[in-house]
């Protein structure tokens, strides 16, 4: 079995997705929780990619951000550059290093962890209350209720949009290297040092 | 019941604001930056994925629907 807690969670969000009975959403969920598993039981090499980074990046994720703000929500263009981003995502993930041990995130990263659970508890709230698992709520609006309007404008939706595409240049660095801000040219920060393993003994 | 609902999400954006500045004014204290604490899980492959996925699914789910 994998380590972590990613596939107990992406089999129950993908639970949830059955509920919302989103036949495409629930292919995604459950098909990442297969490629899970069977990543597990390939063999990984250890090295870590390097990732070119600097400024061409921010270009980048600006461009993506524009192109998908003008090209106009689920438009042709629109998925079409959604779906080669995660095309090239889980090229860059399944070329990855494998396992990492690193030092433990001091333990203020609870609070973090704390905050993020009452958002997603807030969010299944607020969908909890809708009639229909696809029709908005006004009295009690999930994210996605709230984002409508905003995404309904070209600067709004390019604005998010292009959030949302430094997130994306972001991740395809952490993944390329599983997390380590050493290699690249990583922004500051980092998930502490790497641990190295111990030395196999001396024979004799 | 809308307000309270926006209130709601807006008292935890700025809670993680918030935490984003503990963790910058004092770098060696107990609170991690976000970048750090996202890059931690990285570590695994398995985690790897389900946050590519998820970061995919958000984009698909807002921009396409």
């Amino acid at each position: 079995m994998p380590a972590g807690p990613a596939l107990p969670v992406i089999v129950a969000a993908g639970l949830v997705q059955v509920v919302r009975q989103n036949a495409m959403d629930v292919a995604v969920f459950f098909g990442t929780a297969l490629l899970i598993v069977v990543d597990a039981q390939l063999p990984h090499t250890s090295r870590s990619r390097r990732i070119p980074t600097g400024f061409g990046w921010v270009v980048l994720a600006a461009l993506l951000g524009a192109v998908l703000g003008l090209a106009g929500l689920g438009s042709p263009v629109t998925r079409i550059v959604l779906a080669m981003a995660g095309v090239v995502g889980l090229v860059v993930t399944l070329r990855g290093p494998a396992d990492r041990t690193v030092a433990p995130l001091p333990p203020g990263w609870r609070a973090w962890a704390s905050v993020a659970v009452a958002v997603a508890v807030w969010e299944l709230l607020a969908w909890l209350s809708q009639d229909q698992p696809d029709l908005g709520n006004p009295d009690h609006p999930t994210l996605s209720t709230l984002a409508d309007p905003v995404l309904a404008s070209t600067l709004g939706r390019s604005l998010l949009c292009a959030a949302w595409a430094a997130g994306m240049v972001w991740l395809l660095r952490g993944l390329a290297t599983g997390g380590d801000p050493n290699t690249g040219s990583g922004s500051g920060g980092g998930s502490g040092p790497t641990v190295p393993r111990p030395d196999p003994p001396l024979p004799g | 019941m809308r307000t309270v609902t926006i209130v709601g999400y807006v008292v935890l954006g700025l809670l993680l604001v918030g935490l984003e500045l503990a963790a910058r004014v004092r770098p060696k204290g107990s609170i991690p930056t976000l970048g750090m604490t996202l890059r931690h899980p990285m570590r695994l492959r398995a985690t790897r994925i389900g946050m590519l996925m998820a970061w995919w699914w958000i984009g698909w789910h807002f921009f396409v629907g």
